[in-house]
C-alpha cells in the first residue's frame, strides 16, 4: 500500500510519533556512539564488554522486544478492523513482552552488580549503564503509555483516535525494537566477537 | 470577505477568565504571546548582566565584579539569551503565526503546545532558582559549560546541576513545539495550500522545526552525560579514567552550529514577509530561497568542527570542516542577494519595519562575513576565544536576529493587538538600537585583533587601545539598553493608545491579514481561497493574481 506511507495518508498522531522516534533515536545514537568510540580504545581501564556481557542470554531475552514489533502490528490491524478486544489483548501482550525484556535487563544489571561492575568501575560500566538504561527507560515508558492507551479504549471504544494510538503505538515499538537491534549488535555481539 | 469558502469549527475547550486563563490556555495565539512575553522578560534580565559585565570592563582594573561573580555573570547570560530568549521568541512568533499562515484553526497538538511552553517556562525559573539553592551561586562554566571545567571537581556547586536540568527542560519544552509545527504543517494548512504556495516564513520555520527535532538530542544526550559524571561519578570526560573532554566538544557543537541556525532561520523568514510587503514585488527568486534553506539545514550538520580547530585534529578534518564551513556561505548569500534583489526598483515603504529589515540585511551580512573568516583555520587560531568572536555572534544573533524580530513585531504587532506600534517612537528607538549596537559591538573586533580575551573580567591599564574601545563598547551598551527601554514603552503605550490598525494596514498578501486584528478564537470566520503564494492579492487584483491555473482564479463563492 505505496499511499500508506505518504505524509498525507499519515494521521497527525503517527506523524508525532515518527517524528518523536527521530528525535529519541538521535539521543540514543549519541550514547551509543560514546559506547562505540571507548570500546574502541584500547587499552581499557577496568573491567571490558568481553569479560562481562552474556550475548546468548542476553539475546533469549531481546526476543521478546523484537516481537512487539509483530504483537503491536496485529493490535493495530484489529484497531483499524474494529475487534476491539483482540486489538486489547495484542496490546495487553506487547506490553508483556515489553515486561518480560526489562526483567531480563534487570537480572543482567544484578548479575554484573554482582561482579562489582558499575558505572564508575570503569568506561565500560559507564558506557553500557548509560546506553542499555536510557534504552530501557524508552521500553518502561512505552509501556506506560500503551496501559494508557488501554484504559482509554477500555472506556471509549475504537474511534478514529484510538486508532491512531494504536497505529503510533506500533511506530514506537518497532523504533524501540528496532534500536535494539543496534544495541545488541555494538554492546553485546561485538564483545562476543572481541 | 464573501469569497472565503471553507468554514471553519468553533473551539470547544472551556474558557476561563483571569489569570487561570494563562494558565490554561491552549489557543496557539496566546501560547505565541506567552513565548514573546517571557522572552522579552529574560532578555531584560540578560541585558541587565550584560550591563554589568559592559561596566566591569568599561576601565581597567575595576572593582565591580569579582572574577568569580563574573563567570556567573557571562554564564547566565549567554545561556539565557540563547535559550531562554531568542529560540523561544522566534518560537513565540511560529507558535503566533504558522496556523495563521497556513489558514489552520490551531497548532495539531494543542495541548502539547501548552506543555511545551510550560516545561520551557519551568527551565528558565529553575536556571535563576540556582542564585537561591546553587550552594555556591549559579554555573560559572559558561554558555557552553566545556567538561572538565563543568565536571564535579571543578565546578562542585549544584549551580551547574540547575544549569543542565534548565537546558534539559527547555530541550524537551523546545523539541515538542518543534514535533508540533513540522506535523501542523504537514497535516493543517487549508485546502489549495501546497507546499509551493506556503509563505516563505512558513518555509523556514519548517526547517527549524526539522533542525531543533535532530539538533536537540546531541545536547541532551552531553548534559545526561556530563551529570553521569558529576553525580554519579561516571568517566565520559574524564581524562584520567580514559574519558574524552574532546568528545564533550564534538558533541555540543554537534548541536550549537544547528543551533545558530535555529537561531536565524525563523528570522530569514520574518525578512522574507516584510521585505516584499513594504517593497511591494514577490520575494525575489522564492524557490532558491527555499532551496537555500534545506541547504543550510542540510549543511549546518557538517560544519561543527570549526568550533574546534584550535583541538588537536588531524589535517583532513581542518580541509573538510574549512570548506564546508565557506560552503554554506553560498546559500546564505543567496539569501541576501535575494532580499536586495526584492528590494530593487520596489515601490519601498519605509515603515520602522522596513528600517529594521534593511539593517538587518547589512548587519547580518557583516557579522556572516567574520564568520566565513572563522572557516579559515589559521585566522581562527589567531582569533579564537578573543572579542572578535564575540563581535562575530552578537553580530549574527543581535545584528540579525533580534534586528529581525524587531522588524517582525513592527509588522506584525498590529495584528497580535489591533494597534500600531507608535512609528515616531519606533523611529528613535531604531536609531538609538543601530547607534548602540554598532557602537557596543563593531569596536569589539578591534579589541579581539588587539588580544582581549573573551571572559577576562578585567585588563591592565597599559594593554594597547583597550581601555578607549571598552569604553565606547560600554557607552554603546547604555545607549542599547536605552532603545530597548523606548521599545516596552512604545509596546505598552501603543497598546493602550495607538492608533487602531484594521485588518491589514500593511497591504500584505499572507492568510493572517485575512482575518481580523486581533483574530478571533477559532483564526477566521471563513478561509479565503488559496490560488497562489499571495492569496490577499489574488482576491483583490484577480488580473495580476500570481501563479493561477486556469479554472482555479478565486472565482466568487459562498460557503
Amino acid at each position: 500500500m505505496p499511499s500508506e506511507i505518504s505524509i498525507e495518508a499519515t494521521d497527525k498522531t503517527t506523524l508525532g510519533t515518527l517524528l518523536l522516534t527521530l528525535s529519541e533515536g538521535v539521543f540514543l545514537a549519541m550514547l551509543t556512539f560514546a559506547y562505540f568510540f571507548f570500546q574502541g580504545q584500547k587499552p581499557q581501564v577496568g573491567p571490558t564488554a568481553a569479560g562481562s556481557l552474556e550475548p546468548v542470554w542476553t539475546g533469549i531475552f531481546s526476543a521478546p522486544l523484537w516481537a512487539t514489533t509483530y504483537t503491536s502490528w496485529r493490535a493495530m490491524l484489529n484497531m483499524r478492523a474494529r475487534s476491539v478486544d483482540t486489538a486489547k489483548r495484542w496490546s495487553w501482550l506487547t506490553v508483556l513482552l515489553a515486561f518480560v525484556f526489562l526483567c531480563g535487563q534487570g537480572k543482567e544489571w544484578s548479575d554484573l552488580a554482582d561482579k562489582r561492575i558499575t558505572i564508575e568501575s570503569g568506561l565500560f560500566g559507564t558506557t553500557y549503564f548509560m546506553v542499555t538504561g536510557f534504552h530501557d527507560l524508552h521500553v518502561f515508558m512505552g509501556m506506560v503509555v500503551s496501559m494508557i492507551v488501554l484504559y482509554v479504549i477500555a472506556r471509549h471504544g475504537a474511534g478514529e483516535g484510538q486508532i491512531h494510538a494504536v497505529t503510533a503505538l506500533w511506530v514506537y515499538w518497532t523504533f524501540m525494537a528496532s534500536f535494539w537491534v543496534v544495541i545488541y549488535t555494538v554492546v553485546y555481539l561485538w564483545s562476543a566477537v572481541s | 470577505m464573501s469569497t472565503f469558502t471553507a468554514a471553519v469549527p468553533k473551539p470547544d475547550s472551556v474558557k476561563h477568565h483571569g489569570l487561570l486563563h494563562w494558565f490554561t490556555t491552549l489557543d496557539h495565539k496566546e501560547i505565541g504571546k506567552l513565548y514573546m512575553v517571557t522572552s522579552l522578560f529574560w532578555f531584560v534580565v540578560a541585558g541587565c548582566l550584560a550591563l554589568a559585565m559592559r561596566v566591569q570592563l568599561a576601565r581597567p582594573n575595576a572593582p565591580y565584579l569579582s572574577p568569580t561573580t563574573y563567570n556567573q555573570t557571562f554564564t547566565l547570560h549567554g545561556t539565557t539569551m540563547i535559550f531562554f530568549v531568542v529560540v523561544p521568541v522566534l518560537l513565540g512568533f511560529s507558535v503566533y503565526f504558522v496556523p495563521l499562515m497556513i489558514g489552520a484553526r490551531d497548532m495539531a497538538f494543542p495541548r502539547l503546545n501548552s506543555l511545551g511552553y510550560w516545561v520551557f517556562a519551568l527551565g528558565g525559573f529553575l536556571l535563576y532558582m540556582s542564585y537561591l539553592f546553587g550552594g555556591g551561586g549559579p554555573p560559572d562554566a559558561g554558555w557552553f559549560s566545556y567538561a572538565p571545567l563543568s565536571d564535579w571537581p571543578y565546578s562542585a556547586a549544584y549551580g551547574q546541576d540547575y544549569w543542565s536540568l534548565a537546558l534539559l527542560l527547555n530541550g524537551i519544552g523546545t523539541t515538542s513545539t518543534g514535533i508540533n509545527l513540522i506535523v501542523t504543517i504537514f497535516k493543517e494548512r487549508t485546502i489549495g495550500m501546497t507546499l509551493k504556495r506556503m509563505p516563505m516564513f512558513v518555509w523556514m520555520v519548517l526547517v527549524n522545526a526539522f533542525l531543533i527535532v535532530i539538533s536537540i538530542p546531541p545536547l541532551n544526550a552531553t548534559i545526561v552525560m556530563l551529570e553521569a559524571d558529576r553525580r554519579l561519578n561516571a568517566h565520559f570526560f574524564r581524562d584520567a579514567f580514559g574519558g574524552s573532554p574532546i568528545l564533550y566538544q564534538h558533541y555540543f557543537w554537534l548541536f550549537g552550529h544547528p543551533e545558530v541556525y535555529i537561531m536565524i532561520l525563523p528570522a530569514w523568514g520574518m525578512i522574507s514577509e516584510l521585505v516584499p510587503v513594504f517593497s511591494r514585488k514577490q520575494l525575489f527568486g522564492f524557490v532558491y530561497v527555499a532551496a537555500a534553506s534545506v541547504a543550510i539545514g542540510f549543511l549546518s550538520y557538517g560544519v561543527w568542527v570549526h568550533h574546534m580547530f584550535v583541538t588537536p585534529l588531524p589535517r583532513p578534518m581542518w580541509l573538510i570542516f574549512s570548506a564546508s564551513s565557506m560552503l554554506i556561505a553560498v546559500p546564505t548569500g543567496i539569501k541576501v542577494f535575494a532580499w536586495t534583489a526584492t528590494m530593487w526598483r520596489g515601490t519601498i515603504r519605509l515603515t520602522t519595519s522596513m528600517y529594521f529589515a534593511i539593517a538587518f540585511v547589512l548587519q547580518f551580512t557583516l557579522g556572516g562575513l567574520s564568520g566565513v573568516m572563522f572557516g579559515t583555520v589559521p585566522i581562527d587560531w589567531q582569533l579564537t576565544d578573543t572579542y572578535f568572536v564575540v563581535a562575530h555572534f552578537h553580530y549574527v544573533l543581535f545584528g540579525g536576529t533580534v534586528f529581525a524580530v524587531l522588524a517582525g513585531l513592527y509588522y506584525w504587532y498590529p495584528k497580535i493587538t489591533g494597534k500600531l506600534l507608535g512609528e515616531r517612537l519606533g523611529m528613535a528607538q531604531f536609531w538609538g538600537t543601530v547607534i548602540g549596537f554598532n557602537m557596543t559591538f563593531f569596536v569589539q573586533h578591534f579589541l579581539g585583533i588587539y588580544g582581549m580575551r573573551r571572559r577576562v573580567y578585567t585588563y591592565a591599564p597599559g594593554m594597547p587601545y583597550w581601555a578607549p574601545l571598552n569604553m565606547v563598547s560600554t557607552i554603546g551598551a547604555f545607549i542599547l539598553a536605552g532603545s530597548m527601554l523606548l521599545l516596552i514603552i512604545n509596546i505598552f503605550r501603543s497598546r493602550k493608545h495607538g492608533a487602531i490598525a484594521g485588518d491589514n494596514p500593511w497591504d500584505g498578501w499572507t492568510l493572517e491579514w485575512a482575518t481580523t486584528s486581533p483574530p478571533p478564537e477559532e483564526n477566521f470566520k471563513m478561509v479565503p481561497p488559496i490560488t497562489g503564494r499571495r492569496p490577499l492579492w489574488d482576491y483583490r487584483h484577480p488580473e495580476q493574481a500570481d501563479d493561477i491555473n486556469p479554472g482555479e482564479a478565486p472565482i466568487l463563492r459562498q460557503p
